[in-house]
């Protein structure tokens, strides 16, 4: 059931269940004090809806329904023992509709809202006259890109514990990627002051955009404790995490493109088309990518959207940039194939020079090295590039490239680092760690500035009676969060200094603090041991430990305008990205339709590295989702029913380690003076763009076939399925 | 999943009498393929008799020219023992390219043959289906249907039967013995699986309460060159688009004396192709025409839905690359 309403609910049979304690449908479930209203600067939602609020259905797997017991099996069991009687309707769903849910061909946003980190984003884009540039064009390429629905399928399920402390006290356990968007949140809606909601998430088994908002299941959790007067537990299952905590949703991207003979950029149009529900417009912006990626003269964007039977879709790993540079980067090869031009030298001669949006100049941008050191690492030059040349026995050869780019977002973020006496230092956030690696990279940012070995600093995250983290999201935590981190540990470190200098009887009093070095919990002065210690430090002025707070402003949220007229007359006129280039080798059997990937090189220039290890098992994971996005991953919806049918890891198919070649990633030295005090840019989104184009490529280069609807199965291969490059 | 009784047994005559009294209780062995439907709500038996404690049941033993599967013996152990790897090569890769090493630990021979359809209507209790719900209609056939038959297909079902042992079981002639109320029999693995016709809920020939205890197949020439090709969108951990379970005997001169074919994953049943032997006599591999019949003969009456016309094109090819993988390999052992 999709759309209709729910006639007559029957509890006895679930409230007759051994261990049953108590029995939710939307008649009888406890109101919410406040709802959800978008926008919100300070709280980010995954929708507005509020389910269990009346009878009426209007997606597949809302929530209709919530059984309390002492198992979760009499639980589950109980569940299905609900009897309901539904007045059914024909659900809307699908991008081939001719009228939507509204009775609409569809409608244009003016402005989407995504959330605070991101803010608004005009609904479309127009510069200069992306229609009139193509009809100079020499060469022009028209085609449409289909994008499957993708689920983020963390290996943890979302959950949440909710403990009343008191009447109007609340503790909530919950699979955060920011604890403290969920207080904010719960307590709003609750009606709780901020200071009464305690939100604890240390380490969360992954997240990639589905556990950053708040979503219906955590204030169900809290509304239901309350009623039954204890803790309650609500984990959702697999099948519920598929209508629950969003998705990317299937897009279908038009895109005509032009350039002259000599392969120079003159204009493009990028219409997007995707579902929404009724009752908030949703949209990834797919078209962003061609706003900043290359020296683009002429550009007119809209998206259309459909009102459907679903719930809201949400962020997911590199949102915008994941289909955007899919297209675009496709399209680039395309271009370059027509051309008869090489794909890196194509992007060359389109390399934005100054940041296309304003014409300022970047923070820092190295992608014609990214290009240059992944070819000769891949072995670039060892490709034919005449399609179909490259065989191995049974097997096509195929070798693709993309260029990858992600937007750098800054956050404000605050945290505190404390000293003691034992020679034990601590940092301290209420960021989570989703597998990012937030307590190691705390940790070497206090040790690394106060002089201290990783052992003796100690990380204390996840908890909003921590000082205030951003949302681990958007790769921005390391750089904002690493700065404000930096910034307590220097003024802490200048603290103990100035207690060493400025007490009188302290055997350094007098000393100038700039000849003062610390080493190991000891004091060195021109690179000599003082005899002095930290810890003796605080001791003499009476202290057993001493903290200091730091703080990153970065006023502004990075180069994307948030449409908030105080945060963006803060921002600095500067074009702040990370750059990439990916390759890829593929082998095809063109007899069975397989298509294997064979190996993929990514060299990257993302600001500074904090941790080479982390950053690369980052790059690795997001590559690994972009292969994933090319060759396996959709969500099937059956239009006829509304529902999803592959709600399971079994069905959903994700690549298995042999799939998975060995992933050659390198960094690139990249100072970049302008983003933060760290220099950091953030490495957590890159990774999935631009893959997919690079595979698609290769895939071109086996076989002469140009797919265009993802993933690319061997179906496509098999039955003769194909786009030849339209030359309009 | 719905609660239900569990019941131990230690002896294979005390469990065919609990089956029999309770004609809704199902047997459980490695649990892989039932305990998945009970927590999807497909299956919900009120019993399950544990069939583990049951001695006897997990031997495997080669003698006089065959072998004999116990119906309880593991997935891994029968993959790896050292007869089958080296008599029946092609048995052992059907074991091993299926599922995960964590499955195959658990799961038996005997519910392997048993497992059911990964048809997603199936699955899924919110969606129609005839094969859980009788007469409630087939989501699949107008529906989703990319992984599912283009053979043995009926105007109510067309599901396919995915797993991999049971293909290179029916190609080198194997049998299944099954005990109960009416004694014990043996049928041949060909005429284990039932078409779906009107009836997809009965997929099988076992009768209520009887139990699988052995599988068992003819060691020989055929087993000794036999060969299990599996193809899939994934390298691993999924189940085949199409399989080709193939044996052939090869005289010294590269020609085919005896072949044997069977289909997996296009069709409602493990596939046999009984015209290879015919085809492929005195033949080459790469006899072009020989294999255009074999492989016409082999698709013979297919019927594509909406989504998996591909598996045609996929399943002549792949019938191809088997015999001639073959080819390559006894070739490799005369020299
Ligand atoms: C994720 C996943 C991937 C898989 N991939 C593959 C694959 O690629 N290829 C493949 O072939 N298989 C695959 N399988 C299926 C797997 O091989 C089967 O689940 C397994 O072989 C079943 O054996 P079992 O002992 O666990 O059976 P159980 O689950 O215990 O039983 C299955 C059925 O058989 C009945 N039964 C069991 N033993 C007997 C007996 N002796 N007599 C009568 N009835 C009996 C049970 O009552 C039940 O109805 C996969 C399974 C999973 C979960
Ligand atoms: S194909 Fe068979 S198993 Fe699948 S929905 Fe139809 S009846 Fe059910």
């Amino acid at each position: 059931m999709a759309r209709g309403a729910i006639r007559t609910v029957d509890t006895l049979a679930a409230e007759a269940v051994p261990g049953v304690v108590r029995v939710f449908t939307p008649d009888t479930m406890p109101r919410l004090p406040s709802v959800p209203e978008q926008p919100d600067w300070d709280i980010m939602y995954g929708s507005s809806f509020v389910p269990m609020a009346d009878r009426t259905i209007h997606y597949a797997g809302q929530p209709i329904g919530m059984v309390l017991a002492e198992t979760l099996e009499a639980a589950r069991h109980a569940a299905t023992l609900i009897h309901y009687e539904f007045a059914a309707e024909e659900p809307v769903v699908g991008l081939d509709v001719t009228t939507d849910l509204a009775g609409e061909p569809g409608h244009e946003p003016e402005q989407i809202w995504l959330g605070f980190v991101a803010g608004y984003l005009p609904g479309a884009v127009k510069r200069g006259s992306g229609a009139a540039a193509l009809d100079h064009a020499a060469v022009r390429l028209e085609g449409r890109w289909r994008l499957s629905t993708n689920h983020h399928n963390p290996m943890e399920l979302v959950a949440s514990t909710a403990s009343w402390e008191s009447a109007d006290r609340l503790t909530l356990y919950e699979t955060s990627q920011h604890v403290a968007n969920h207080r904010n949140g719960l307590a709003k809606l609750l009606g709780l002051p901020r200071e009464n909601v305690r939100v604890v998430a240390s380490y969360v088994g992954g997240g990639f955009g589905c556990k950053g908002p708040v979503w219906p299941h955590s204030w169900l959790a809290a509304l239901a404790a309350k009623a039954a007067g204890r803790p309650v537990r609500l984990v959702l299952s697999r099948a519920q995490m598929y209508t629950a905590v969003g998705y990317r949703e299937e897009q279908w991207i038009d895109l005509r493109i032009g350039a002259t003979q000599e392969g120079k950029l003159l204009g493009a149009t990028v219409t997007k088309l995707s579902a929404t529900p009724a009752w908030e417009d949703w949209v990834e912006p797919s078209w962003y990518p061609f706003t900043f990626m290359y020296d683009l003269p002429a550009l007119e964007t809209r998206c259309r959207l459909l009102r459907a039977n679903v719930m809201a879709p949400t962020f997911m790993r590199a949102p915008g940039e994941a289909p955007g540079m899919l297209v675009q980067e496709c399209a680039m090869n395309e271009l370059a194939a027509e051309l008869g031009v090489d794909p890196i030298e194509l992007r060359l001669r389109n390399h934005a020079d100054v940041y296309p949006i304003d014409g300022s100049q970047w923070s820092s941008k190295r992608l014609k090295e990214c290009y240059r050191v992944g070819a000769e690492r891949f072995g670039w030059a060892s490709r034919s590039p005449t399609p179909r040349s490259m065989r191995e026995g049974d097997l096509l050869i195929g070798m693709g490239m993309a260029s990858a780019s992600h937007t750098v977002y800054r956050q404000p973020a605050s945290a505190r680092v404390t000293i003691t006496t034992t020679g034990i230092a601590h940092v301290a956030a209420s960021a989570t760690d989703i597998g990012t690696g937030t307590a190691t990279f705390l940790r070497q940012i206090t040790a690394d500035e106060l002089g201290l070995p990783l052992d003796a600093v100690q990380a204390l995250i996840g908890d909003t009676g921590l000082p205030e983290a951003p949302m681990q999201a958007g790769a921005s935590l390391t750089s904002s969060l690493g700065s404000a981190a930096l910034a307590a540990a220097r003024t802490l470190r200048g603290r103990v200094l100035a207690l060493a200098t400025g007490t009188e009887g302290s055997p350094l009093y007098g000393h100038n603090e700039n000849d003062l070095a610390l080493d190991d919990g000891r004091i060195l002065a021109g690179g000599n041991p003082t005899g002095q210690t930290v810890s003796g430090v605080l001791r003499r002025a009476g202290l057993t430990e001493l903290s200091s707070d730091g703080r990153f402003d970065p006023g502004g949220m990075g180069q994307v305008r948030s449409g908030d007229p105080v945060r963006d007359r803060r921002e600095a006129p500067r074009g702040m990205h990370s750059f990439g280039a990916i390759f890829a080798e593929v082998a095809v059997d063109p007899e069975l339709g397989l298509i294997r990937v064979r190996r993929l090189t990514g060299v990257y220039a993302c600001g500074r590295i904090l941790n080479p290890k982390l950053a690369e098992s980052q790059l690795i994971g997001g590559i690994t989702w972009g292969m994933s996005q090319a060759l396996f991953e959709v969500t099937h919806m059956d239009a006829r029913f509304g529902r999803f049918t592959n709600t399971n890891l079994s069905e959903y198919m994700v690549p298995v380690n042999l799939d998975v070649p060995v992933i050659d990633v390198t960094f690139l030295d990249d100072p970049d003076p302008y983003i933060n005090p760290l220099g950091v840019k953030g490495v957590g989104e890159i990774g999935i763009t631009g893959v997919a184009a690079a595979i698609a490529d290769a895939v071109w280069h086996a076989t002469g076939k140009r797919l265009r609807t993802l993933p690319i199965l061997p179906d496509a291969l098999l039955d003769g399925d194909e786009i030849s490059s339209t030359r309009c | 999943m719905q609660p239900f009784s569990y019941v131990e047994p230690r002896s294979r005559a005390e469990a065919l009498r609990l089956a029999q009294a309770y004609p809704e209780a199902r047997f459980l062995a490695g649990g892989t393929t039932l305990v998945d439907l009970m927590k999807s709500g497909v299956v919900h038996p009120p019993m399950l008799i544990d069939v583990n404690r049951i001695g006897g049941l997990d031997e495997i033993e080669a003698a006089e020219g065959s072998l004999r599967l116990g119906a309880l013996a593991r997935m891994s152990d029968a993959a790896s023992h050292e007869a089958v790897r080296t008599q029946a090569p092609g048995l052992s890769e059907s074991l091993l390219f299926a599922a995960s090493g964590q499955l195959r630990n658990m799961a038996s021979l005997g519910g392997n043959l048993l497992q059911r359809t990964r048809c997603l209507y199936f699955r899924d209790r919110h969606f129609p289906c005839n094969k859980r719900a009788p007469g409630s209609g087939c989501g699949a056939i107008d529906g989703e249907n990319r992984a599912l038959a283009v053979l043995g297909t009926s105007a109510a079902c067309i599901a396919n039967y995915p797993g991999d042992f049971a293909i290179m079981l029916v190609a080198l002639d194997g049998t299944v013995y099954l005990d109960g109320p009416a004694g014990e029999r043996a049928v041949p693995a060909a005429t284990f699986h039932r078409l779906p016709a009107d009836t997809p809920h009965i997929e099988t020939v076992l009768a209520p309460g009887e139990m699988i205890t052995a599988i068992s197949l003819p060691l020989g020439a055929l087993s000794r060159q036999s060969r299990y090709l599996k193809v899939r969108d994934r390298s691993s951990y999924e189940y085949a688009s199409v399989s080709v379970a193939a044996a052939a005997d090869f005289a010294p001169d590269g020609t085919i004396r005896d072949a044997r074919l069977a289909l997996g994953g296009l069709a409602a049943k493990p596939w046999p192709v009984t015209e290879a032997a015919l085809l492929l006599a005195g033949r080459r591999p790469d006899d072009p025409v020989a294999m255009g019949r074999l492989m016409d003969a082999a698709v013979d009456g297919a019927r594509p839905r909406s989504g998996n016309a591909y598996k045609v094109p996929q399943a002549r090819s792949a019938i191809r690359r088997a015999f001639a993988t073959l080819a390559r390999r006894s070739a490799r052992s005369v020299a």
